[in-house]
């Protein structure tokens, strides 16, 4: 066994994370709001390093792919990075989109791409028409869609739930560290808010859950890829995990930034708007438990490796 | 990335599947349990084990192993660990006894204990925790006083896991009443029968042979009992824990009772039960993977050589917290079964619940308190600059 990503795939994350650091960082996400035009300028800079080019059907390359939806993850990069990616093996098709019905919302629709809504039984419809669904201060980007008959299948949702949870991943570490850093130059009561354990045990929840959803992250990589069978529940086990982990990394994060963290001024409050489209669309948290008991119960829960005798 | 197992660690799985279907009884919960049959069945299967060469399987050729990778000892453990741990006690003299007397013994404890060890002869119990020394350890008082050739040893044990079915003590004594407090400790390896050791059972909901206390009266202690050097024995400790690492495969267990939980119940009990509750027990098989992928982590850097102590106490955090998760679902799933007739259908799975939920509160308190790793945890994170 070896759970490390490729070193190859690191480095394409840091040139990715480099690239976006040295254009802008956060300011992407300021920008874009107030110029949604700017999404496009951020889709053609990704271009530029091959991102769309990338053979995701070879495993380095799609550890790589993964790699750079956390990194577009770690500055709320507004642009559906995970969605494009996830097209990239299917025809006519530039930006794929998870919806729960016809008339869904779904993020960056707006943007001048190909989209396809792909529902969760695997069928799939083109975009016809998306509408910015009222600029809302937690879904700047959020459009209302209208789609074309439902007229094919496609195995892709597997691939863009786990992309969209390497987003959410980048997103949660990103406020881990940027909380664990609050918290040591904070001073309160003559010391840094990180002397007391309460605030030291909050955070090993937050990284506790991180490096959990981590883990998981890279293994439901390598497990859609290995066995197929299983991939859907797999990417729901993983969203699952995801979901529940940016519960637990937000909510420390705002209590121990104070008033601070709900400022646009501050960094945490555009990770936590902005990280609420990947978690409400097209389910949150209980719809997503409920979708996967039912997931499981069609295809069981494997292991990586299976213990115990049977029943 | 890889997480496919080694055909080594896969043909181990099958070897030790056969074993434990020949070996074990159909009803085996342990040897834990208030049947000494169980206890017997531990000892006859170790012996098995030992005869095939399957205690030593990691261990040096130079010692008697096979020499055989981390992989194939986690494949070990999580099949004893999900099927019972039918190696009772001794799951212990693999995890982190026989490496201890590898690194720090001498050559006539090497000898004596590594062959027994690897023949499954041999139970110990870990002589740590004191009435006033718990988490605090190095606060520690039994105390081994000087005398002519050697030491008297006089003082306190309590939680002594396996005392009463152990035939050895790793034992912390203080040498150096004066000393910083974890300086002057020393590790001693005295036989239980040895006259002034006295082993006393502690009665508890966790079932019988796991607490007990030991009392030292004047035990005499010569310079062969000592492991490692006198007054050095907190790095002893410090060294031998670091060996325990994953300790137990808790999740393997865990994942092995969520997953029968659907078919042990029956479909008319399973599906009458409340979306809560289906979505608790789902969630806790996210944990249980999520548990295992951070095990795998720690030991893929172990077969490198290499310790991220952050790592490991995220690993035991979460797979501990786990453990109470699927006890309290797994309850609440059998629901009033658990106090009911304990001969009513499915009494095999609903006893295998039962006992999980009562082993199960020890999990955050047992081998370092839960707040210890957030500690230990907080610490890696450079929370407080030093």
């Amino acid at each position: 066994m070896n759970t490390e990503l490729a070193l190859e795939a690191i480095e394409f994350e840091q040139t990715v994370s480099l690239s976006l650091g040295a254009t802008g960082g956060f300011e992407h996400a300021r920008r874009a709001e107030l110029d949604p035009g700017h999404r496009i300028w951020i889709g053609d800079h990704l271009g530029g390093l091959d991102l769309w080019d990338m053979d995701v059907s070879q495993e380095t390359q799609l550890e790589a792919a993964a790699l750079a939806c956390r990194a577009a993850g770690r500055i709320a990069l507004p642009y559906p990075v995970a969605e494009r990616v996830a097209a990239i093996e299917l025809k006519g098709t530039d930006a794929i989109g998870l919806v729960a019905h016809d008339r869904a919302l779904l993020a960056h629709a707006d943007l001048p791409l190909r989209w396809t809504a792909l529902s969760l039984d695997g069928r799939t419809a083109p975009v016809e028409a998306a509408s910015p669904s009222g600029r809302t201060t937690l879904g700047s980007f959020v459009c209302r869609i209208e789609v074309a008959p439902w007229e094919s299948e496609a195995d892709a949702g597997a691939l863009l739930v786990v992309l969209q949870c390497w987003t959410l991943l980048g997103m949660l570490q990103a406020a881990q560290e940027m909380t664990a850093s609050y918290v040591r130059d904070r001073r309160q009561f003559g010391q840094s808010l990180a002397e007391f354990q309460s605030v030291q045990f909050a955070l090993t929840d937050v990284a506790v859950a991180t490096q959990g959803l981590e883990e998981l992250c890279k293994y439901t990589t390598w497990a859609i890829v290995n066995r197929p069978a299983e991939a859907l529940t797999d990417a729901f086990v993983l969203r699952s995990a995801a979901l529940e982990a940016a519960e637990t990394t937000f909510r420390v994060g705002h209590q121990l930034y104070g008033a601070i963290g709900f400022c646009d001024e501050s960094d945490i409050s555009w990770l936590s708007r902005h990280s609420q489209a990947l978690r409400r669309l097209p389910s949150g948290r209980s719809q997503t438990e409920a979708a996967l008991v039912q997931l499981i119960g069609r295809t069981g829960f494997y292991s990586p490796v299976t213990t115990g005798g049977p029943t | 990335m890889n997480f496919r197992e080694s055909p080594e660690a896969e043909s181990l799985r099958d070897q030790l599947r056969a074993m434990m279907a020949d070996l074990l009884p159909e009803d085996f919960l342990g040897g834990f349990t208030n049947d000494p049959a169980d206890m017997d069945t531990t000892e006859a299967f170790c012996r098995e084990l030992g005869s095939r060469g399957l205690i030593s399987l990691t261990w040096p050729s130079e010692y008697g192993g096979q020499g055989r990778g981390t992989w194939e000892q986690m494949a070990l453990r999580e099949e004893m660990w999900a099927n019972y741990e039918p190696r009772g006690a001794q799951y212990m003299n693999v995890n982190w006894v026989a490496p201890a007397l590898m690194r720090f013994g001498s050559q006539d404890q090497k000898d004596r204990h590594l062959p027994a060890i690897a023949a499954g002869e041999e139970v110990w119990c870990q002589g740590f925790s004191e009435p006033e020394a718990g988490s605090d350890l190095a606060s520690l008082r039994t105390a081994a006083k000087p005398t002519v050739g050697g030491w008297e040893i006089s003082g306190q044990k309590v939680w002594t896991s396996y005392a009463t079915v152990a035939q050895w003590i790793f034992l912390l004594a203080r040498t150096d009443p004066v000393a910083e407090k974890h300086h002057g400790i020393t590790v001693f390896i005295l036989p239980l029968d040895r006259p002034g050791i006295e082993v006393r059972p502690i009665r508890s909901m966790v079932g019988p042979h796991h607490l007990n206390e030991v009392f030292l009266d004047g035990v005499w202690a010569g310079p062969e009992d000592v492991m490692g050097e006198v007054n050095d024995g907190w790095r002893v400790v410090r060294e031998t824990l670091a060996f325990e690492r994953v300790g137990i495969a808790r999740y393997a267990r865990c994942e092995r009772l969520l997953l029968e939980a659907p078919t042990a119940l029956g479909e008319g009990r399973w599906s009458a039960l409340p979306l809560t509750l289906t979505a608790r027990w789902a969630m806790a098989l996210v944990h249980t993977r999520q548990a295992r992928i951070l095990a795998y982590r720690v030991i893929d850097k172990q077969s490198s050589g290499r310790v991220d102590p952050g790592e490991v106490a995220a690993y035991r955090i979460a797979v501990t917290k786990l453990e109470q998760e699927v006890a309290e679902v797994l309850m609440d799933a059998v629901g009033e079964l658990a106090s009911g007739d304990p001969d009513e259908e499915p009494w095999k799975f609903v006893r295998a619940v039962e006992d999980h939920w009562r082993y199960a509160q020890a999990a955050t308190v047992a081998s370092g308190s839960v707040e210890m790793q957030r500690i230990l945890l907080a610490r890696s994170m450079d929370l407080v600059r030093r």
